[in-house]
């Protein structure tokens, strides 16, 4: 398999459902190999795209490519496809390898052969020896990895995933989260994940597409995504943002407590906006530094390796969440600092 | 998938008619004083009329019948709820091991078809001596055993919609008396269970024929069989307030339990 | 620290009992329970068995092997039939309804009608069902009349309501809606998402009931019917009201053994036909336990 083949392309999906436009000119495509996030809250549109990719959903207009052929109008038994479900749809009567010969019994594949694939696979997702068992014996994350296996064995052309994580425990999801990566990776084959989760997205994808109200968002590497979103909606559903409300200057550039921000960021002098900043851009040192602003340790959340620190500015009504490594971090509650924001990480809200 | 749609409602509608028509051919037999072979269309409108009924309702043998099943159907639900609440409470709160055999024991009488078990009862009572037999009071026990089934399972239901055996000792423990933890944590949830089992209990026993008729007890639906020949219009009649009573309150039941989220699928079993 | 969660459980566990229960074992407190069905119902169906196994006057062979000879096996199959067919029947369309139900499943409501007007009608039966049917189709029917007048002549076809197939036809007005919840369930059970997994797969939706369908609604299927099939085997009150007491159905046969064979001494065959009747129930029974049990395994 090319790398740089199109493993999956849509073209100016659309798709309705009474009044609701859930995906409106949906425009992706999906390289060989890469593995692709939609991100996005509940009713974005990043689950009807996946449906629409599978075949169980017809758009109203435009067309999805696989490898270039058209497979818009067939129906979804035909696409060569494999899918992970949050529920893991596991068939209940059937044996895990049964379960997962399945999809070869249907290609006509003879049992010798089927056996030694379904045994391969099952060893693939670190389950070997549970092929005699029955989906209601096995725990949620074992059903997952059959699923996996399931959709992986007869080797599809695309692998789709909905919220395949959603529904198990957080040990378990980390777990599974670097094997599903790993066993795409491993097998070449393009992919498309949703979730709602945004550590998942960041952690497993080549890229991240983020979806609001059936628009696209961003499209965009992980590190992209979270270190320049290129509006308020992203910069907000991604990682934490301080919010912060600014006047701009003479200079038309924004001022915080007094301190003017020597940034890219300009607007029209003396209207106010609001600017945005991560956390782990904002820096700390003594109070009275020049530069700085002034404020006040008001609390500590410790997350292990990290540190939050909330500051209290004392010349401006807002909060501040500063992001340290809990090593470095040496005030307390109460302790006076001084802020700094890393200028070329500021960015000036647009609210979608 | 609308192809599907129009076989569904198909379906849905001549099994709606089959449920119906009987019901409304009686209620023509019953109210209208026109027999079947001068009815037309000249004739469709005339001569309905209560009478049969009310003759066949004042009548001595139906007051009769009709005291003796209420009286049998009360005392079965009130023997019913005796025996049994005190069990399932006790499985579910105390001894939830327990409660395999008692749902066992519970739906043994599944086997025992009616008539099967009026001749054993005839054959085995002997031995008490026919006192036992006489009165028509002995039905009682057996109306018990025969709804068993469905009162266990109202019950057993109700119950076991929530931890009941947390619950009671989070009561206990808060400092709670015993009379005080039934009061207020055992019995309102019981409540439901409560009803749907008297309900159907009652409306078994009211339509319950095996029995009564082999152990020569005038009930209800022995009525029923004995008037069929010198009043038709007046029994069936009858027959057809029986239907609609007992329709009533199995309905009333389920609405009942909906309400408190008790969902009931309607399968006793 | 698990422990003594545990062990303070169990001592007020112990100090829990209600007045009178205090310091009880559970088979006393179960006492109560077990005898009234000891005695109410296992010591007649003890005393149906005792005769059932004793020999007929005349005859060496205890009552039950003789009652699957001869005449009397005739009664035997021609309930089992009843049953059987009353079953297939009533399994069939009570699926059907079960299906179109849930198909229709955007009408909020319809199924909770269908559910409750189902859990009335499977336990109407009776006298009352069979007056119901008598003013439909019986001699004086109303449907009769309402069929001769468009040229369907019903006893010129030999049909009686008292006869078999008026039966059959009788049973199944509450055989359908026993499937019906039996079924319901069941059909909930095979969610879209299976045939999605199915067809991502690359089945066909033929390969899909084939596969999955009907394997994971067979079961129900199954004891769906069963428990129909035991259902009708144990009626008694439909049939002789219908029939007048002349049926050769073996629950209405029992009756006319007891009551009239008690002068001639062949009363042990009433008692050994219903001892067959309680080992068909028993067999039947288990079977759709245990298929329901299997079912809902996987319903899970």
């Amino acid at each position: 398999m090319n790398p740089q083949e199109t493993a999956l392309r849509f073209s100016g999906v659309r798709k309705t459902f009474g009044q609701v436009t859930a995906l409106d000119s949906f425009d992706l495509e999906l390289k060989q190999g890469e593995l692709v996030t939609l991100l996005g809250p509940s009713g974005c549109g990043k689950t009807t795209a996946l449906r629409i990719a599978a075949g169980f959903e017809q758009p109203n207009s435009g067309s999805v490519f696989v490898k270039e052929k058209d497979v818009t109008a067939l129906p979804a038994h035909t696409r060569n496809m494999g899918m992970v479900f949050q529920n893991y749809s596991l068939f209940p009567h059937m044996s895990v390898a049964e379960n997962v010969g399945f999809g070869l019994r249907v290609r006509g594949v003879d049992a010798a052969e089927r056996d030694m694939l379904v045994r391969e696979a099952v060893g693939r997702v670190q389950l070997p020896g549970l092929e005699g068992r029955y989906p209601h014996q096995l725990s949620g994350g074992q059903q997952q990895r059959v699923a996996l296996a399931r959709a992986l064995v007869f080797q599809p052309e695309v692998l789709l995933l909905d919220e395949p994580l959603s529904a198990l425990d957080a040990k378990v999801r980390e777990e599974l989260r670097d094997e599903i990566r790993t066993l795409q990776r491993d097998a070449g084959i393009g992919a498309i994940f949703v979730t709602h989760d945004q550590d998942e997205a960041l952690n497993i994808s080549d890229r991240v597409c983020v979806m609001k109200d059936g628009q696209i968002q961003q499209i965009g590497s992980p590190r992209d995504i979270y270190l320049r979103p290129v509006n308020g909606f992203v910069a907000r559903f991604i990682g934490a943002m301080n919010v912060i409300e600014v006047q701009f200057s003479q200079q038309n550039k924004p001022i915080i407590a007094g301190i003017e921000l020597d940034s890219s960021i300009v607007g029209p002098v003396g209207s106010v906006a609001q600017i945005l900043v991560r956390p782990d851009a904002v820096s700390l040192c003594s109070r009275g530094t020049s530069g700085s602003i002034d404020g006040t340790v008001v609390g500590e959340h410790f997350s292990g390796a990290t540190t939050i620190l909330r500051i209290r500015l004392d010349q401006a009504e807002v909060t501040i969440s500063a992001m340290l490594v809990s090593r470095n971090v040496q005030m307390k509650v109460g302790d006076g600092v001084g802020v700094t924001l890393d200028p070329n990480e500021v960015l000036l809200d647009s609210q979608v | 998938m609308i192809r599907r749609n129009f076989w569904s409602k198909v379906i849905l509608v001549i099994v709606a008619a089959f449920y119906v028509l009987p019901m409304i051919a009686m209620a023509r037999f019953s109210f209208q004083r026109v027999p079947v072979i001068k009815l037309g269309w000249s004739t469709l409108g005339k001569n309905w009329t209560a009478d049969s009924l009310i003759d066949a309702v004042t009548s001595e043998r139906f007051l009769q019948a009709g005291w003796l099943s209420i009286r049998l159907a009360l005392l079965s639900v009130v023997l019913s709820l005796v025996i049994l609440i005190p069990t399932t409470v006790y499985v579910h709160v105390m001894k939830k091991s327990a409660r395999s055999y008692v749902e066992f024991l519970s739906i043994l009488p599944y086997v025992v078809p009616p008539i099967a078990l009026v001749v054993g009862i005839s054959g085995a009572m002997k031995v008490l001596g026919t006192w036992f037999l006489a009165s028509p009071f002995s039905l009682v026990p057996f109306y018990v055993i025969i709804s068993l089934p469905f009162t266990f399972r109202s019950l057993d239901t109700s119950l076991g919609a929530i931890d009941l055996k947390t619950l009671v000792e989070a009561s206990r423990s808060l400092g709670a008396s015993w009379m005080r933890t039934t009061r207020m944590v055992i019995l309102p949830n019981l409540k439901v269970g409560i009803i749907n089992a008297s309900f159907l209990s009652f409306a078994t026993v009211l339509g319950e024929f095996t029995i009564a008729s082999l152990l020569l007890k005038f009930t209800l639906p022995a009525y029923l069989a004995e008037s069929q020949g010198s009043n038709p219009q007046g029994t069936f009649s009858v027959g057809l307030l029986l239907l609609v009573v007992s329709s009533l309150m199995f309905a009333l039941m389920n609405r009942l339990s909906k309400r408190k989220g008790h969902a009931l699928t309607g399968l006793t079993l | 620290m698990n422990l003594t969660v545990r062990s303070e459980r169990d001592s007020l566990a112990e100090r829990v009992p209600f007045g009178v229960f205090k310091h009880m074992r559970s088979w006393v407190v179960l006492a109560p329970f077990t005898l009234f069905v000891a005695v109410f119902l296992l010591w007649p169906t003890f005393s149906v068995f005792r005769s059932a196994l004793q020999p007929v006057e005349g005859s060496s062979k205890p009552a039950m092997l003789e009652a699957i000879s001869g005449q009397y096996l005739d009664a035997i199959l021609y309930s089992v039939r009843l049953s059987a067919l009353t079953a297939g029947l009533g399994a069939v369309i009570g699926t059907l309804v079960a299906v179109s139900a849930v198909s229709l499943n955007q009408f909020k409501g319809l199924r909770n009608v269908l559910v409750g007007y189902s859990a009335v009608a499977a336990n109407l039966g009776g006298i009352p069902l069979a007056f119901a049917f008598v003013a439909s189709l019986g001699m004086q029917g109303l449907y009769t009349k309402l069929l001769s007048v468009i040229g369907i002549n019903l006893s010129d076809l030999g049909f009686k309501i008292s006869d078999f197939s008026g039966i059959v036809i009788v049973y199944l007005y509450f055989q359908i809606p026993l499937m019906t919840l039996v079924m319901l369930p069941a059909v909930d059970g095979l969610k879209v998402t299976l045939k999605e997994a199915a067809a991502s797969v690359g089945a066909t939706p033929r390969q899909y009931w084939r596969s999955i369908g009907i394997p994971l609604l067979s079961p129900s299927l199954l004891g769906g019917f069963l428990l129909l099939f035991a259902n009708a085997f144990s009626a008694y009150a439909t049939a002789y009201a219908l029939s007048a007491g002349g049926s050769n159905l073996v629950s209405v046969q029992i009756r006319f053994y007891l009551q009239g064979n008690t002068i001639t001494g062949k009363s042990n065959l009433g008692y050994a036909l219903a001892a067959w009747m309680i080992v068909v129930m028993v067999l039947a029974m288990s079977g759709y336990l245990g298929l329901r049990r299997r079912s809902e395994r996987w319903r899970k």
